[in-house]
């Protein structure tokens, strides 16, 4: 579409203009020199660009150096990190690091800035990554989990054992700062896919309560369950 | 199946992430020298390129509210979950979340009918979209909106809400322009139906 003939601009037009980081136009600059509400418009957009929630892009990346792997020289995150959490979703990667969550699904949970966030940490051959959501582990693969509580004390994880979903770790204080849980998950070599609840509550929960939690996928102000489901590569596979 | 805790691993090998850093541009990026690009700085590039335009494209429907917020993270997470952005124009992208959102924000409005969207609308619009028929069309599309198909409601939302042409929204939506008239007639003569009821 071309604006040289046009005395208005939708929105449209403007936003992909502004996308595009406003490349050489005439007719679009032109325009909005003379239009106050469409000037004011890019300007909101920059505005609400400023103020969006922090994407983290935590590309794979080398192995620090040996001092790195202490706990006490090891980097720190400037900001907080979440993860978006879309209805059954159970994690999104390490592309969409989105300080905020969605609730498309019909709970009554009102959202409040900063909701609650699952990260899952796969360390394979002496390299870590953040999980993509989709890619498989493999036998061996050392999983970590790092929770942003926003609020919530507590947290659990649990795996479905034969019969129903049981504690892999006791009911812990949610970790400060973004640290991981104190404990680490070896992925072993049975066929088949790995799944993991992670429980945020605000009370420490009980085996029942925690299992109808995760059952029901629980999202309320009280308790936040994210289920993850790990496809797995064994030899037989490949 | 199993993963089993491994409470004695030292989990300062599972930190070797190098400090983020933060741009101009409020995104936070990997920086330092361990970071190699990858797809996701794409993301966060798109994600920087995208938020603001469909976060005031959701505003424009759902008010300043956290509905809006939702809608717009949700239709981000739809987006690096389709790999639209590989390869793909601004434009196309542009109108690939235009479609995702509107739709989203129409199940949020299904199910959440008693929002109420006329406050707090978004204050700064372009000049193609007139505000009395913005307002016109948010009112009437709280009260359809359990009753008209989706598609339709999609239309009526480009058009009136978003100001986009025919063309556009045709466009946008893949539909024929004569399907985006037919359905703007259609939900017209609902709105007059609606008023006719109410006005009796």
């Amino acid at each position: 579409m071309t604006t040289s003939d046009k005395d208005e601009l939708s929105t449209f037009e403007l936003d992909v203009y502004w996308a595009s980081g406003r490349p050489a136009d005439a007719a679009i600059e032109r325009h909005v020199e003379r239009c106050t509400r469409c000037r004011a418009y890019l300007e909101s957009l920059d505005v609400g660009q400023a103020a969006s929630p922090p994407v983290v892009a935590p590309v794979a990346l080398a192995p620090s150096s040996a001092s790195a792997t202490s706990p006490a020289a090891r980097p720190r995150p400037r900001r907080r990190w979440a993860l978006p959490l879309a209805g059954a979703l159970a994690l999104a990667a390490s592309a969409v690091l989105v300080a905020r969550t969605t609730l498309l699904t019909p709970h009554d949970y009102v959202a409040v800035k900063g909701a609650p966030g699952v990260q899952l940490l796969v360390h394979r051959g002496g390299e870590t990554r953040i999980w993509d959501g989709r890619s498989p582990v493999r036998p061996g693969d050392s999983l970590a989990l790092r929770v942003s509580c926003e609020g919530l004390a507590h947290v659990a994880v649990a795996a479905p054992a034969p019969t129903e979903w049981r504690r892999l770790s006791a009911d812990a204080a949610c970790p400060a700062s973004g640290d991981p849980l104190p404990f680490t998950l070896v992925v072993d070599d049975q066929p088949g896919g790995e799944r993991l609840a992670v429980v945020l509550s605000r009370d420490a929960l009980d085996d029942g309560r925690l299992r109808r939690a995760i059952e029901q996928e629980e999202r309320t102000a009280s308790v936040w369950v994210v289920q993850l489901e790990l496809r797995k590569v064994t030899e037989t596979d490949r | 199946m199993g993963v089993l805790p491994h409470p004695a691993r030292p989990l300062g090998t599972f930190w070797p992430f190098g400090r983020p850093g933060e741009n101009s541009s409020g995104l936070v990026a990997g920086s330092g020298a361990h970071c190699r690009p990858s797809l996701v700085t794409d993301f966060s590039v798109a994600y920087g390129r995208f938020f603001a335009p469909i976060q005031a494209k959701c505003q424009r429907l759902l008010g300043r509210s956290a509905a809006a917020e939702d809608v717009t993270q949700e239709t981000f997470v739809r987006l690096w979950k389709s790999g639209m952005i590989e390869g793909n124009e601004t434009r196309v992208v542009m109108a690939w979340l235009y479609r995702t959102c509107t739709r989203l924000a129409i199940d949020v409005l299904r199910d959440r009918r008693r929002m109420d969207v006329q406050e707090d609308v978004a204050a700064a619009v372009p000049c193609g979209l007139d505000l009395a028929t913005l307002a016109e069309a948010r009112a009437a599309i709280t009260s359809l909106v359990g009753s008209v198909p989706e598609e339709e409601l999609a239309v009526v939302v480009l058009c009136r809400v978003d100001g986009l042409g025919q063309p556009d929204a045709a466009s946008v939506l893949g539909i024929s322009e004569r399907t985006v008239r037919r359905m703007l007639s259609r939900f017209d003569e609902r709105t007059g139906s609606l008023r006719q009821e109410l006005s009796s």
